[in-house]
């Protein structure tokens, strides 16, 4: 008994500390499957997420980077922030507005912000917000990739709007995240 | 005073007895949990793993260009994917006008297509995939998907021409 309650309890150690808290998302992206079987890298990797509504999502997993991303943003873009604000930049680890909207939002309560509907980074040729977010983020770490996890009903505009995006900026190796789903057996 | 003066005395077993019996806890609920909590992360953590596919496109056409290389247009197959789910796909002969052709992206549709052109044409097969602003970014991901299961490694994804958007219209219109 004591040995099989040891082990247990090792166990359940070894997946507590192992397993990552899944933060809430603004939106959810259902992702289509694949036979794809290579996993996606944990480190050095800028997610972009698009919505069936068709909103842009931007994701870096790394706190320390989130906070260099919204200094040099802030800087460069000349979009005044104070400290509070940009330490709430910092904790949010997937988010989609224009930046317009973005001071306003990150002073706002934890209440408010659950009920903002974000609609996502402007992706057009006139206001393309999100290459400007690419752009920075590759500055810090060039060796960023770009990783696109699109909702199964997204139109394919919004998809060929990011591609196209991406695709100015010279980055054209992009990692689609996908499911996984058993090869067929006849072939 | 007597107690501490005595060596082994057997009248102290009866004390002691009653000290063993009070360590027996029962760990069944606590093992029990333990183990819910298990089963919990590990299904929890396994899932959230995620694959990728490698996608990889063509940098875009600017004046400095180096020529883009040259395909024999019977080696190459176009494919145009619609709205709700629907292929249409077509080659390039030699001679005479291409015919148009709609499918499906189940097993007998689109795979069979693919698999009868690598058949004919060998390595060399080179595929248009040429998505609809209409479709969803699933068929976009189950083509590419198709063509790794069929093991056609040549392919782009390009944008469709007015010319196939009226191939597509027709189509419909005939059979509607």
């Amino acid at each position: 008994m004591t040995a099989m309650c040891d082990m247990a309890f090792l166990l359940l150690t070894f997946f507590i500390l192992t397993a990552k808290m899944k933060t809430p998302e603004p939106a959810s992206f259902d992702v289509p499957s694949s036979v794809a079987t290579m996993k996606l890298p944990e480190k050095d990797v800028i997610r972009l997420s698009i919505s069936d509504q068709g909103g842009v999502f931007f994701t870096i997993g790394d706190q320390g980077l989130r906070r260099q991303i919204i200094d040099v943003y802030s800087k460069t873009y000349r979009m005044p922030l104070s400290d509070k604000q940009k330490l709430e930049y910092e904790l949010m680890e997937t988010w989609g507005m224009p930046s317009s909207d973005l001071p306003i939002y990150l002073s706002m309560s934890d209440t408010k912000k659950k009920n903002y509907k974000q609609k996502g980074i402007p992706v057009d040729s006139t206001n393309n917000e999100l290459q400007r977010w690419v752009a920075v983020a590759k500055s810090i770490n060039p060796d960023l990739r770009v990783a696109i996890k699109g909702d199964k009903d997204a139109n394919y505009e919004h998809f060929q709007k990011v591609i196209d995006a991406m695709r100015d900026m010279n980055l054209l190796h992009f990692s689609l995240i996908t499911n996984l789903e058993t090869k067929p057996s006849n072939l | 005073m007597a107690e501490i003066n005595t060596g082994g005395g057997g009248d102290k077993s009866g004390k002691k007895r009653s000290k063993k019996m009070s360590t027996k806890v029962d760990m069944t609920p606590m093992v029990d949990l333990a183990f819910l909590l298990i089963t919990f992360f590990m299904l929890a953590t396994t899932l959230q793993k995620q694959q990728i596919m490698q996608l990889v496109m063509p940098p875009k056409i600017n004046d400095k260009v180096i020529d883009p290389p040259e395909i024999k247009a019977s080696n190459a197959i176009t494919l145009i994917l619609g709205k709700e789910d629907k292929v249409y796909w077509y080659v390039i002969q030699d001679e005479g006008q291409p015919e148009f052709n709609e499918t499906d992206f189940s097993d007998i549709g689109i795979r069979t297509v693919l698999l009868e052109r690598k058949q004919k044409v060998g390595d060399n097969l080179n595929v248009i995939i040429k998505p609809m602003t209409d479709s969803k970014y699933k068929n976009v991901v189950d083509i590419i998907d198709e063509l790794a299961i069929t093991g056609i490694n040549r392919y782009i994804i390009d944008k469709v021409t007015i010319n196939d958007l009226q191939l597509v219209a027709a189509e419909n219109g005939m059979n509607p």
